[in-house]
């Protein structure tokens, strides 16, 4: 009997508020999804029909969502960006960017990259990782782009927050840590936009945080964790607020 | 074949947050994988429509059926049965009330003071939505409350009685995960 796995993606499709000269408000579809080690599906290199498959698999799922921007976690590099856009629909898609982060403690790029994907050509776009703060190093970092649409101008970002992995070590120790390196993230991520995209490029109004947050606020074990709260202070409204299923 | 409710509670950890931007309705759907998928945790499918959601006033819910809307509305009444159920009259003193929010005794433990509700509604400086329902018949509203990660259910009466005008009488009160809380929730089907 085949293994039939579920898994899904999450999207989101909002409407902008910001008036347009048509009277009709300009709406983009938002996915975002975790691709797990893409294409490859775990650390080690695969085999490159291993990774074909992957790819046209990844696409299957995107085509009939047809999103406007997809924002990818756990991708490899450009290139594994850059041949998903083509499998979803060849010349749709633009790779904006894919980010080029090193991991710790290992030589050359890490294989868990952060990438947006787009319709739309970006106007800007650029990767930065996250900076280690008072003795907190969150791995990673940020991809943004910057996108006009209609006459609207947009920024997104998409992120991949610290895992609750934990291989060693004092166990809630541990957890309290990789808890504090998400919340590190996510205020740099709010004084980025601030000192940032605020201040050096005001034409953009509409911002778009999306992607991994590894927490949640459902499991007891993130009830004191202020990731998400952060982003609900700074006006942010999430997605899946209320979700009734 | 895997619960869709297990896995939003053990996995949703995927968000799209906006600012400036109107975020709307998530839809949940799924998509099974091949065998060489490789997949080594569940997720979950959501799509959101484009469709932008009605603000509206308690008084005026009832016009929106079917179709997501931000229903802001004042708490003029708060009763505990003796059961233990909590009833939040909105928009209105009992009986003019426009809503009953309907919270089961079940989760009505989490309020040490159910009257906190009241407290919060006076005084937050923003109006508590109210998301719902997903789609007509079922007429499901969250109410955002003062507890953290706590969301109740509440049963939006005129919908009750729409449904009942429509001939979908005797609507049937089932209760059921929600994966967004560990609250049981009620919901008119």
């Amino acid at each position: 009997m085949p293994l039939a796995t579920m898994f899904a993606i999450v999207a989101l499709l909002f409407c902008a508020a910001i008036p347009t000269t048509s009277a009709e408000p300009t709406s983009i579809r938002i996915t975002t999804w975790n691709l797990e080690w893409f294409p490859n599906g775990s650390a080690k290199e695969a085999p490159a029909e291993q990774q074909n498959q992957r790819i046209k698999e990844a696409a299957d799922v995107l085509r009939p969502i047809d999103p406007d921007i997809v924002l990818l976690q756990e991708v490899r590099d450009y290139d594994a960006c850059a041949r998903l856009g083509e499998a979803i629909a060849p010349g749709i898609y633009h790779v904006a960017i894919c980010s080029a982060f090193r991991e710790p403690f290992h030589s050359g790029l890490g294989r868990q990259q952060v990438g947006i994907l787009s319709k739309y050509q970006a106007q800007a776009a650029w990767a930065e990782p996250w900076k280690s703060m008072n003795g907190v190093d969150p791995p990673r970092g940020f991809a943004f782009a910057w996108f006009k649409i209609g006459n609207q101008d947009v920024g997104v970002y998409s992120v991949h927050l610290k895992s609750n992995l934990i291989t060693r070590g004092d166990r809630e120790a541990e957890a309290a840590k990789n808890i504090r390196k998400r919340e590190v993230a996510i205020a740099q991520l709010l004084t980025h936009i601030r000192d940032v995209i605020e201040a050096k490029m005001p034409s953009i109004k509409g911002v778009v945080i999306g992607g991994d947050f590894n927490t949640n606020h459902d499991q007891a074990m993130f009830a004191a964790e202020r990731t998400l709260d952060s982003l609900a202070d700074a006006g942010y409204q999430n997605g899946f607020e209320g979700l009734p299923l | 074949m895997l619960d869709t409710r297990t896995v939003l509670k053990d996995y949703l950890c995927d968000f799209i947050f906006a600012k400036n931007l109107k975020a709307l309705q998530p839809i949940i759907t799924r998509t099974t994988a091949s065998d060489h998928w490789p997949v080594t945790r569940s997720f979950v499918a959501a799509s959101v429509t484009a469709q932008s959601p009605a603000t509206c006033t308690a008084v005026e819910a009832a016009k929106h059926v079917g179709e997501i809307a931000t229903v802001t509305y004042r708490v003029d009444g708060v009763h505990q049965s003796s059961k233990g159920n909590i009833f939040l009259n909105l928009g209105g003193k009992y009986p003019n009330q426009a809503l009953t929010a309907w919270i089961p005794s079940a989760g009505a433990g989490q309020f040490s003071n159910p009257r906190q509700l009241r407290f919060r509604a006076a005084s937050s400086s923003r109006p508590l939505p109210l998301i719902g329902p997903t789609r007509a018949p079922m007429s499901l509203f969250a109410l955002e409350t003062a507890t953290p990660g706590f969301r109740p259910f509440v049963l939006l009466r005129q919908i009750r009685q729409q449904l009942t005008s429509a001939g979908v009488s005797r609507g049937t009160v089932a209760v059921a995960d929600h994966p967004l809380s560990p609250l049981r929730m009620g919901l008119i089907i």
